[in-house]
């Protein structure tokens, strides 16, 4: 009950500093674990982290083009991206035309590249390799909790708001399964309530969780901690969004309207610390310049608007955003205009508190391992980063093991 | 002699007096190899017990009339290549508009057949290969060919695995879906080969990359013509030497089959799938060799596999009865299967959409992931919400858009909101929202009657209210926790209503219009999502 009670508290809280105006609470107020101390003192530097998975495999080498590498030429012919059209970023790689919002970020010194990232043995199969992301282990779910929601259980071992971790889209991504933390998901922010004009009704029905009641089997346990966490966060979250006001230009995509969902959130103080969303379509085995080249479109536009909005809301200062895949594709194309599953691929990370530029170590394109680019970056260096630099929390608790430190972040 | 006769046609244990069959196992049966059942399709059951209503689910044949299909884009190539660009264009956009709405008119045609069908075993197993043979719209794009796809596994729901892969193998849906009409001899397309080895016949780790591409090879030049059927192209097939899993030959599509389906994996890999989708508990490998040697034994025939599953007592155990969390189609369908109340079938592929599952669009080849990943925060509300529509406790608009009360609510205790614009939702939720509200608009209205269905069952009482209710809403026993909320409920509701306990029913149609709300209650509930 004392759990109920705290959460309650809180919502109460952020209820009165909204009514007394306040545009923001302090960091100190927002930190989670401040009702209740976590069992491993940390400072926690209180930043936001955004999840964007790119879903499908995206091809990396469309994304930030080698343009001055012979051997990209030769192996790519209806996917290249010449010279003449890259976003050049130096005299070997640029950025694919359509990002150009992410080219002013790059010049702002608040894009990241991370290059040649992937894991040993790398798996091909798109649900195996995720698996593997998700987790950040080589057992994929037989690892238990997903990386978000180790890193949630370290970071906020007591206490936190449902909406602590949201993803918005259909499907969560397994890196949010977490048995402590459940994230809370959601599509379309007005329809994220149960509905009933009957005071009875409503009450009877925030009455039937209760996780702490007992259950005849573990899914009925599960699903009465998930109307809990519903009932609890379901009017903060449509009064954040509702009250949200930007003058950015999200678009009408569903990714788009993700992002403002995010955008709202976050720059609302509602106590949301990671947010996740989707961009489908990246499975390119035919026609692949058509199909990517409207993906990298969509990707920008979505990006563009929300660091307009968290520039607006000021949350910009606290917020990371993460790009990421399951894997690239092969150097090679396929012969049907498209590319087949691959290796390693650059991780994008963007926002304020990023230490801008190229990371890691482009992976060679003619010293190929079984047709594919080598990982020269454990994407789990990135996972470490951001579990240190945005939660404060030990990269190798989280993970399980310590990677080599990357200087992602700005000290 | 006459002795084993007798013990053959009365097996002990079976039959009428099967005190291991009753409602609880009737139930569940109905819900696992059908979407649900009235309580006198329940009773009747128990009547003729288990083996006679296995046999009967098994032998029902398909009653119903096949759905005409159309190809719309078969505009002859000569005539098409004569006319200008915009008027290319405008017989495009035609042929796709009408192309779009056979798919939405089958795709309602097989609801419909989920909901009223005699045939329910058939009609899961239909859902089951659509998940397992995914073929998604947004990449097919044609829509005869994913309506001739699902009548192919109409055909053989209950047939053979062997027919079913080979099928595939030659169906133009899974080819266009996995691009294989691209996989030509020196220019292997991958993407088949890698998922019928990985989601269809062995699993992870049962081949090797070099396989991967080996198939590659043997299934190029299986393509799909101008027409939209399959074609055989000779001149893209690469019919060099292969060497699949450790077998070596001049291989083709017919050969990949062959091969695969020898693989003591792929038996294992197909039982373990047939397993998980009638059971929702991970099987344990003694279990999955058991059923796959079945497999094997019934040269891939399903019915025997079928016929031993639901006779199987541990399908009936603890662990198995109430663990399976319902989809959005078997909660909707299973409403109406439970209370005899036929929902219109664009109501409930919309609500399905909504909710994460748009038939004919399987979020990946993997298809749709099943168990608790279904519920969230947002779809455990939702559920509730549309459930609340399809008994007339909530209204369409309010599901989607920021009601005056949703204001109000958000108000309280802080300064009050500008009103909401009330923007009409956008992208996916957007169509569901469009296509309920169509139905709604053209004068549906629920026509349950919970005071009559009561009283034909003589429940009286809070208490015998309460039971019947649970009982006949839920897949599965509610717990005693539920039933007493429900009870108090139910009493306060009555004394608002001045009426006495045991005379409720008499309360006419305000104590209908309590009996709707506490149906929507108990559909809402974390309960109401698993059978």
């Amino acid at each position: 009950m004392q759990h109920h009670f705290s959460i309650d508290r809180r919502g109460l809280l952020i209820a009165s500093f909204g009514a007394l105006g306040s545009l923001a609470l302090s960091r100190a107020a927002r930190a989670q674990g401040a009702e209740a101390p976590p069992a491993h003192p940390h400072r926690d530097p209180g930043l936001n982290l955004v999840l964007v998975q790119l879903s499908g495999g995206n091809d990396g080498l469309s994304m930030v083009v080698p343009w001055a590498d012979d051997a990209y030429n030769k192996a790519r012919t209806s996917t290249r991206i010449g010279a003449g059209e890259v976003l050049k970023l130096d005299d070997y790689r640029g950025l694919h035309p359509e990002l150009k919002g992410l080219r002013s970020a790059w010049d702002a010194g608040a894009l990241a590249i991370v290059e040649g990232c992937s894991y040993p043995k790398p798996n091909r199969s798109h649900f195996q390799s995720y698996e593997i992301w998700h987790t950040a282990s080589m057992r994929g779910r037989d690892a238990g909790d997903g990386w978000i929601g180790r890193l949630c259980a370290e970071t906020w071992p007591t206490g936190a708001v449902p909406e602590l971790v949201v993803h918005v889209g259909a499907n969560a991504p397994y890196s949010l399964h977490s048995t402590r933390h459940p994230a809370v998901i959601l599509q379309n922010p007005n329809a994220y309530k149960w509905i009933s004009d009957e005071a009875p009704d409503r009450s009877l029905y925030r009455d039937s969780g209760g996780k702490e009641r007992p259950a005849d089997s573990d899914a009925l346990r599960r699903l009465r901690g998930i109307l809990d966490d519903a009932t609890a966060s379901s009017l903060r979250v449509r009064k954040a969004v509702l009250e949200h006001s930007t003058k950015a230009g999200y678009a009408e995509d569903d990714f788009s309207q993700s992002l403002r969902v995010a955008g709202a959130l976050l720059g609302k103080r509602t106590g949301t610390r990671v947010v996740s969303v989707e961009l489908g379509g990246f499975d390119t085995h035919t026609n692949q310049r058509t199909a990517h080249d409207a993906r990298m479109r969509i990707l920008d536009a979505g990006l563009k608007a929300l660091r307009q909005d968290l520039a607006e809301s000021g949350a910009d200062k606290h917020t990371v955003v993460l790009v990421f895949s399951e894997f690239g594709r092969r150097v090679q194309e396929n012969g049907s205009r498209g590319t087949d599953h691959g290796v390693a691929a650059p991780m994008l990370v963007l926002g304020a508190p990023v230490s801008g530029g190229l990371h890691g170590k482009h992976p060679s394109l003619t010293q190929l391992s079984d047709g594919d680019l080598a990982m020269t970056t454990d994407f789990r260096s990135v996972y470490a980063a951001l579990a240190e630099g945005c939660f404060g929390a030990s990269g190798s608790r989280v993970l399980g093991a310590q990677y080599p430190q990357l200087g992602l972040l700005k000290a | 002699m006459i002795l084993t006769i007798l013990l053959t046609c009365l097996p002990a244990g079976d039959g009428p007096l099967d005190k291991s069959f009753q409602a609880r196992e009737a139930e569940h049966l109905w819900n696992r190899a059908g979407f649900g059942a009235l309580p006198e399709q329940i009773e009747a059951s128990v009547t003729v017990g288990r083996e006679e209503t296995v046999r009967r689910l098994l032998s029902i044949p398909a009653d119903e009339q096949p759905f005409f299909v159309e190809r719309f884009l078969d505009v002859p190539r000569e005539q098409y290549k004569e006319r200008s660009e915009a008027e290319r264009n405008r017989m495009n956009n035609a042929a796709r508009e009408r192309e779009r709405k056979q798919l939405q008119d089958y795709t309602g045609w097989w609801v419909e057949r989920m909901q009223t069908a005699d045939s329910p075993l058939r009609e899961r197993m239909v859902l089951f290969w659509h998940g397992y043979f995914t073929s998604s719209v947004e990449e097919v794009r044609r829509a005869n060919m994913l309506i001739r796809q699902n009548q192919f596994f109409r055909e053989n729901a209950l047939g053979n695995f062997r027919t079913i892969l080979k099928g595939m193998l030659r169906d133009p849906a899974l080819l266009t879906y996995l691009d294989n009409d691209a996989n030509r001899k020196g220019r292997p397309n991958e993407n088949l080969a890698r998922e019928l080895m990985e989601l269809f016949t062995l699993g992870l780790g049962n081949y090797t990359e070099k396989d991967v591409k080996e198939v590659a090879r043997a299934l190029t030049g299986r393509t799909v013509d101008g027409q939209g059927d399959y074609a055989f192209d000779k001149g893209a097939h690469d019919d060099g030497a292969k060497e699949i899993l450790g077998q070596k030959g001049k291989f083709n599509g017919d050969d990949v089959a062959r091969i695969l389906l020898e693989q003591p994996a792929c038996s294992r890999h197909v039982a373990r799938r047939l397993l998980r989708w009638f059971e929702s508990v991970e099987p344990a490998e003694a279990r999955v060799e058991a059923y796959a040697q079945v497999l094997r034994d019934g040269d891939w025939e399903l019915q025997p596999f079928l016929a031993r599953l639901l006779n199987d007592p541990a399908f009936y155990s603890e662990d198995v009865v109430g663990a399976r969390v319902l989809s959005p189609i078997e909660y909707m369908v299973g409403i109406s299967r439970r209370t005899g109340q036929r929902v219109p079938s664009p109501l409930v592929a919309s609500a399905s959409s909504m909710l994460g599952m748009r038939l004919f669009s399987p979020p990946n080849v993997k298809g749709w992931e099943e168990g608790t990943a279904w519920i969230t925060t947002s779809t455990l509300m939702q559920r509730g919400n549309i459930a609340g529509m399809l008994l007339g406790a909530v209204r369409v608009d309010d599901v989607f858009v920021t009601s005056d009360a949703d204001m109000q609510e958000m108000s309280e205790g802080g300064a009050a909101m500008a009103p909401a614009k009330k923007d009409p939702p956008k992208g996916a939720a957007g169509a569901a929202f469009t296509a309920m509200k169509r139905v709604v608009d053209a004068g549906w209205s629920p026509t349950l009657n919970f005071s009559a269905r009561m009283t034909r069952q003589g429940s009286k009482t809070d208490a015998q209210i309460v039971d019947a209710m649970l009982s006949d809403l839920l897949a599965c026993e509610a717990p005693q926790d539920t039933r007493e909320r429900m009870l108090s409920y139910l009493a306060g509701e009555r004394v608002m209503l001045g009426l006495r306990d045991g005379e409720f029913l008499k309360g006419g149609a305000p104590a209908e219009r309590v009996l709707r709300r506490m149906a929507h209650l108990i559909l809402s509930l974390p309960e109401a999502q698993l059978g």
